[in-house]
């Protein structure tokens, strides 16, 4: 069993997410949640997770800026972003600061699979 | 595949794929009238284009939608949930529409007025506008360059 982390602002959309993780055969998994990226840092400090779906845009700390923060932590970590940004910039910067995986927001349960099955399956 | 069509698409598609709800396109003019106020939620695009996109909808939708994504029973949803769950679905138009824009590379965080008006925006250029009935009630989504 993995603890998955979910890093939205959205109240509203960290449901969705928790829904779509249960519908695609996750829920079995422990589910923590944060509003933001120092929200996730903080929590992260006291409880690491396996995995982390990150919103990109937030206020506080952006996704791109916790992932940042985090480059330097030696314990293991599948960190990948949900997200509306999909410009070829964002997921250069994305894949560069080490981001695992990449799902663009309005997503479905088959997507959710296919990205997650390898880190979560 | 012009503006408006793809406004119209990627709108569609987020309705659908968030909500599990249908979108009408109506021509502009010819839509419902709301029953009750409007809400609207505006996010700023950025970068070497810059504009606006609004989503404006009637308070019957976003008490719908929101009852839908936060999984709550009619007459539950409280404003700050109301301001999430329409501020979630603005993220998600300004962020698809985002990418059709040639330059743009930055997106603003949504606001969102539960009173339907948005003082700041000072009539820039329409770009585009696309009127749909959701349940009956309308949902207008506009694009304005140049804000």
């Amino acid at each position: 069993m993995k603890k998955i982390l979910i890093v939205d602002d959205s109240k509203a959309m960290r449901l969705i997410v928790r829904k779509t993780l249960r519908q695609a055969g996750y829920g079995h998994h422990t589910l923590d949640e944060a509003e933001n990226g120092l929200d996730a840092l903080q929590r992260m400090r006291g409880d690491w997770p396996d995995v982390v779906l990150c919103d990109f845009n937030m206020p506080e700390m952006s996704g791109l800026e916790l992932l940042r923060a985090i480059k330097d932590e030696p314990r293991p970590i599948k960190f990948g972003f949900v997200t509306t940004e999909s410009t070829p910039e964002m997921w250069q910067a994305a894949v560069e600061a080490g981001a695992a995986f990449i799902i663009a927001k309005p997503f479905t349960v088959e997507i959710f699979q296919r990205e997650l099955d390898a880190h979560l399956g | 595949m012009d503006l408006v069509d793809q406004v119209r698409e990627l709108t569609q598609g987020i309705w659908e794929s968030i909500l599990g709800l249908e979108l009408k396109v109506v021509e502009a003019g010819e839509g419902p009238d709301p029953d009750g106020g409007l809400v609207m939620g505006t996010i700023r695009i950025t970068g070497r284009w810059e504009g606006l996109v609004i989503l404006t909808c009637a308070e019957r939708v976003a008490h719908r939608a929101t009852s839908i994504m936060f999984d709550l029973g009619p007459g539950e949803a409280e404003d700050e949930h109301l301001q999430d769950a329409v501020g979630e679905l603005t993220n998600l138009l300004g962020g698809t529409l985002k990418c059709l824009m040639p330059g743009a590379s930055g997106l603003s965080l949504p606001t969102v007025h539960l009173d339907g008006v948005d003082g700041r925006v000072h009539h820039p250029e329409v770009l585009g506008r696309v009127s749909f009935a959701c349940e009956g009630q309308p949902v207008v989504v506009t694009v304005l360059g140049g804000a």
